[in-house]
């Protein structure tokens, strides 16, 4: 009983150097990153400054061109797009966020219980799963914040429950596939419960997985908040949001195309920028993963 | 294959059920008098009753659920409070809009997609390549909406040759109503487009690595027939599998495109009875649209079944 382990090489430890040589030398992780940054730094300023506050109309300043004053002009109630951008990213990062981190801490252990589990509990998981993937992800958001009324609450809300399944999935997927491996077994045999195997063995090793989801669920959150708050049922004002910014500079555009410009690139500097980031970190994190998409 | 077949049919069934149940409970459970929710609040007591009445509201809850249930069966989707016509009217009406839209732009985004992603994995690592999905990948973080203010600005406002909106109706004018729908498709099928052509040339990188392609390589077939033949269609099926997963986005994405653009299709129906608190026309033409994404689900999990007999067994 009291035999002695063989004892292996220590396991090899991530160099902290290399992979971030390895980080700079990919295109993908550094475009993502500094785009994401560049948001999140915008997001950031936004509520301690802007160069004009966003709730104050003042019509005599309306539709400004570009100038010093204005760095991007102003909009038709003569608010400053800049602020107004600027006080958007603030509002996209948050609903993303607070939505995906919804997602997680729900659907992450769900997967596992359902992988940790087996049985019916795993159909029951899954098919609750299927279930909310049945309804066009849109559709449902649409549906709950009429019901429980518009506001940027209840678009995290309907954002996050579409977050749910999609981390339960990825956290089962992984979690299934490390069953059987020896350093479980390992652990397993040392006489640790089911649940400590899983936060202390599992989630580690699922960790790049839900990393990289995560920031792919983010991109689709700050799109699916622009598509609610642009059908009048995310972000209210005074509160500024990009797809309110599109949904008022639509009314505008045969007057003032460029209102329609401004939110159009914010969102996709964004997006881009987390997708970027994710496949980049997917690259990293995951070699095997490397030309797999979607 | 049949049982597989049997099972997934089951599975259909039950979360068909699960999804009514869901709508059911999220439209006329969770607000609490759906009578109430319809007038607003500054509705008459005896209006609110003659309401209620008329929806059947005073009967029991799993009564209306059974009801509804049986009702869409015999094709029964109620009368629209606001309307007053049959809702099964109004879906068959506006499902002429929404159909030919969301069939175009699945047509065009594919029609796109299959030749840019050939062409790139053609060129795979060499700069085409790299531009050609650099486009792709900014085109996944464009919002269809966005393209489509772009869209309706140059060709509506600028150049005048498009209309902004608005249908005429097929049978007032066929060529009108085509016109009509072109912007609409195009701005849904372009973000569609730079998710399948991404597809489209992973799967067939993946492809061209395998045995056969060498094998048939080395029996001398040409380079183009070999692409053609054994690579192209294999890397088919994945874009097959994403194809059936966009459907669902496709669904959504014609909620914002049909009121931007005034269409009178299902999802302005929807986002309209929504509005205006028409309960009777939302659950049930979101219950279709529900019932709609399983069954092309089910769908695909049996075409890939018919083509890859190793998932047969996983059902």
């Amino acid at each position: 009983m009291n035999q002695e382990l063989p004892s292996y090489p220590p396991p090899a430890k991530y160099d902290a150097i290399s992979i971030w040589r390895k980080a700079l030398r990919s295109r993908s992780f550094v475009i993502g990153a500094v785009l994401a940054l560049f948001v999140l730094i915008a997001g950031v300023t936004s509520i301690f400054w802007t160069p004009y506050a966003i709730d104050v109309l003042d019509v005599s300043q309306r539709l400004q061109p570009m100038s010093s004053q204005y760095l991007f002009g102003t909009d038709q109630y003569g608010r400053d797009i800049l602020s107004m951008l600027m006080a958007g990213a603030r509002t996209s990062i948050i609903v993303a966020l607070i939505a995906v981190g919804i997602g997680m801490l729900i659907g992450v252990p769900l997967g596992l219980l359902a992988a940790a589990q087996r049985g019916l509990l795993e159909e029951m998981v899954m098919r609750t799963n299927d279930l909310i993937f049945a309804f066009p992800s849109l559709l449902s958001a649409v549906l709950i914040t009429s019901i429980f009324g518009p506001g940027t609450i209840n678009a995290v809300i309907a954002i996050g429950i579409f977050n749910i399944p999609v981390f339960a999935r990825v956290a089962r997927g992984g979690a299934l596939a490390l069953s059987g491996r020896e350093f479980l077994l390992a652990a397993r045999l040392s006489g640790k419960s089911t649940f400590l195997i899983t936060v202390e063995h599992v989630i580690p090793n699922i960790a790049n997985l839900l990393i990289v989801q995560a920031s792919i669920q983010l991109s689709l959150a700050i799109l699916a908040e622009a598509g609610l708050s642009y059908l009048g049922l995310g972000t209210q004002p005074p509160m500024a949001s990009w797809g309110r910014m599109l949904y008022e500079a639509q009314t505008m555009v045969a007057f003032a195309p460029q209102l329609a410009l401004y939110p159009g690139f914010a969102i996709i500097f964004s997006v881009l920028g987390f997708n970027l980031l994710g496949d980049g970190l997917r690259d990293l994190l995951d070699p095997k993963m490397r030309r797999r998409v979607a | 294959m049949l049982w597989f077949a049997f099972l997934r049919l089951i599975g259909l069934l039950t979360t068909l059920l699960a999804a009514s149940l869901v709508i059911f409970v999220v439209l006329e459970v969770l607000p609490g008098d759906p009578a109430e929710v319809m007038l607003g609040l500054n509705a008459q007591p005896d209006t609110l009753a003659a309401l209620r009445a008329e929806l059947g509201l005073n009967a029991p809850v799993t009564t209306r659920y059974v009801s509804w249930i049986l009702g869409m069966f015999q094709g029964d989707f109620g009368i629209s409070y606001t309307y007053s016509v049959p809702v099964s009217e109004l879906i068959s009406e506006r499902i002429q809009v929404s159909l030919p839209l969301a069939a175009g732009s699945l047509i065009l985004s594919t029609l796109i997609a299959i030749p840019v992603g050939v062409y790139s994995a053609r060129h795979h690592g060499k700069i085409i390549d790299t531009g050609i999905m650099s486009v792709a990948q900014i085109g996944i973080a464009v919002p269809n909406f966005w393209i489509a203010i772009l869209l309706v600005y140059v060709f509506a406002i600028v150049l005048r040759i498009l209309p902004s909106g608005g249908f005429p109706g097929w049978d007032v004018s066929v060529l009108g109503s085509l016109q009509a729908l072109l912007l609409p498709v195009v701005a849904l099928a372009l973000p569609q487009a730079s998710i399948l052509a991404r597809v489209m040339r992973s799967a067939l990188l993946d492809v061209l690595h395998e045995d056969y392609i060498r094998t048939a390589r080395a029996k001398g077939l040409s380079n183009k027939a070999t692409l053609w033949r054994h690579g192209v269609r294999n890397a088919l099926i994945p874009v097959l599998t994403i194809l059936g997963l966009q459907f669902s986005f496709l669904i959504a994405g014609t909620v914002i495109i049909e009121n931007l653009f005034y269409l009178p299709g299902l999802g302005r129906l929807i986002f309209q009875g929504i509005t205006q608190r028409d309960l009777i026309v939302v659950r049930s033409s979101v219950m279709l649209l529900v019932a709609l994404t399983i069954f092309v689900t089910f769908l695909v999990d049996i075409a890939y079944a018919a083509i890859d007999p190793r998932l047969r067994r996983r059902a």
